[in-house]
């Protein structure tokens, strides 16, 4: 174990630009360039919100409710994002982890930090929200870089889980693509964690997304923060995500690269 | 060896390039359902009777010393490819080990760092990296591998459009110009038009000049004994004969 994070260090600068490569495709042909990094999160939003104020009468979430919705989803689609290109990120670059001899825990980790520049180029459009409705921030809004280095655990360690699997299991792009749609509706992203009923939330926030974007929000909305033990357990959450993620990518890195 | 070689050190004197030793990988040869719960149970020792996985490559040992040439030769599907890329450590070995003393320039897959979105000029400048070379380095050879590849105008036109002959001669370009002291070369040298082959062939003598060790996988007589000192036989995963070109190409062809 002690090796391979030697090994890793050595990969960091490809990490980096790897990142840097990946950010730079992505816009590289496209009109609309970095705006793609929150376009779809902000059109979700909208749609969010004339459901819940037009046709709903909203009582969940709060004021203002179009702010809400974005930092819960910009939040969420990095976590989707990077948890669907999970399975290929050995994959989809194969003939380049087939020639260069590099740590391959680089190529899981790509795909979150590539996915997490994008979330980073987003964070704008927060901004402009806030200016918008004239919201000002809270203190916890110092608090942002922890909800981000937990989420970037969480996501390193399913990532080192999903790659070697995705190589070997056909079907897990499939049911990745299920679980995260149905992880959707089960984190507070147009909902609150505070509207979650008392009784079930102690199993609610085990759902690491919970106690992050609750924490993310708390920076623009203060009184509904439901405090640090959600945060705890999506910390927990994150390194027992992470501990797991290193055993099976050790143990899965030679059949995978086989199969490749 | 899982360890990586400690980038750009050049083979300190005295010490072997590369120590084969009881080197063994093994594949399966069914679908792979269900390979990932038997691969996450078993702890990478077999545990299964043989049946459904053969061995590639097994009890292959061999030393290569700096500067030396060594073709591999084999009829298809002895194992010539995966022997390089265990050597390139980009397979894992189930058994025996690869020790490689300082640092390999593959020339496998070679237009594999390339993107297609992006210029011939931004996929040298990632390329290059990715193999190691630092943005000072890349500066002092950028002219000249430009000018090794023959793309030319091509340099700011997006990777999609070159041919496939172009991309492989920018590619090889990036990788001759590489510091590693140790080149693998995967049947790259059959590629190209026969003006580009003759510069490769050019530019692989000139680095051989320069005390680079290389390893050659090559169906053509013609390469092996040009720039070969030493060939292996491969049969089966097995190493047969390891010996001078002349004499393994003389058993190569009685065998087949």
């Amino acid at each position: 174990m002690r090796q391979r994070l030697a090994d890793l260090r050595t990969g960091m600068p490809v990490l980096g630009l790897l990142v840097r490569r990946d950010v730079k495709v992505r816009y590289a042909d496209s009109v609309l360039g970095w705006l793609w990094s929150f376009l779809d999160p902000l059109l979700m939003s909208l749609v969010f919100y004339l459901v819940f104020t037009v046709i709903f009468q909203r009582d969940v979430g709060e004021d203002p409710y179009i702010l809400f919705l974005i930092t819960g989803l910009l939040a969420w689609t990095w976590t989707s994002k990077a948890l669907g290109d999970a399975p290929r990120a050995l994959t989809k670059d194969k003939q380049l982890v087939g020639a260069v001899r590099l740590p391959r825990e680089v190529w899981a980790l790509r795909t979150v930090f590539s996915r997490g520049t994008e979330y980073v180029f987003a964070l704008p459009v927060v901004v402009l929200f806030a200016v918008v409705f004239a919201h000002p921030p809270s203190l916890y809004l110092l608090a942002l870089p922890l909800a981000f280095l937990i989420q970037a655990v969480l996501l390193v360690g399913l990532s080192l889980l999903l790659s070697p699997v995705g190589v070997l299991v056909t079907d897990s792009t499939n049911i990745v693509g299920l679980v995260t749609r149905l992880g959707f509706y089960g984190s507070p992203i147009f909902y609150g964690l505070a509207d979650v009923p008392e009784a079930v939330r102690p199993w609610y926030v085990l759902n690491p997304m919970a106690g992050i974007i609750d924490l993310y929000r708390a920076a623009w909305f203060p009184e509904a923060f439901s405090g640090w033990g959600p945060v705890g357990v999506s910390a927990a959450v994150a390194v027992v995500a992470l501990v797991a993620g290193s055993v099976v990518f050790a143990r899965l890195e030679r059949p995978a690269l086989k199969e490749l | 060896m899982s360890a990586l070689p400690q980038a750009r050190r050049p083979i300190p004197p005295g010490q072997p390039a590369i120590v084969v030793d009881g080197l063994g990988i093994r594949f399966n040869r069914h679908r792979r359902r269900n390979l990932f719960v038997r691969e996450l149970l078993s702890r990478g020792e077999s545990t299964a009777p043989d049946e459904g996985r053969f061995w590639p490559l097994r009890r292959v040992s061999f030393t290569v010393a700096p500067g030396e040439a060594v073709g591999v030769v084999g009829v298809n599907g002895s194992g010539k490819s995966t022997l390089l890329k265990l050597i390139a450590g980009v397979l894992l070995p189930d058994e025996g080990s690869v020790a490689v003393n300082g640092g390999v320039a593959p020339l496998i897959e070679i237009t594999g760092g390339f993107v297609n979105e992006l210029t011939g000029r931004e996929n040298i400048r990632i390329v290059s990296a990715l193999h190691g070379l630092t943005k000072q380095q890349l500066a002092e050879r950028f002219d000249r591998i430009v000018d090794f590849s023959g793309v030319g105008d091509f340099l700011d036109t997006p990777f999609r459009h070159y041919s496939s002959g172009m991309r492989v001669r920018l590619a090889f370009s990036v990788m001759a110009h590489l510091d590693e002291p140790i080149l693998l070369v995967d049947e790259v040298l059959a590629v190209g038009d026969k003006a580009f082959r003759a510069r490769c062939h050019d530019k692989i003598d000139e680095l051989l000049a320069a005390g680079r060790t290389m390893f050659l996988v090559s169906h053509s007589d013609a390469d092996l004994k040009r720039f070969c000192t030493r060939a292996l036989l491969l049969e089966k995963g097995g190493l047969v004969l390891d010996a001078g070109v002349p004499e393994v190409l003389e058993r190569y062809t009685r065998g087949a």
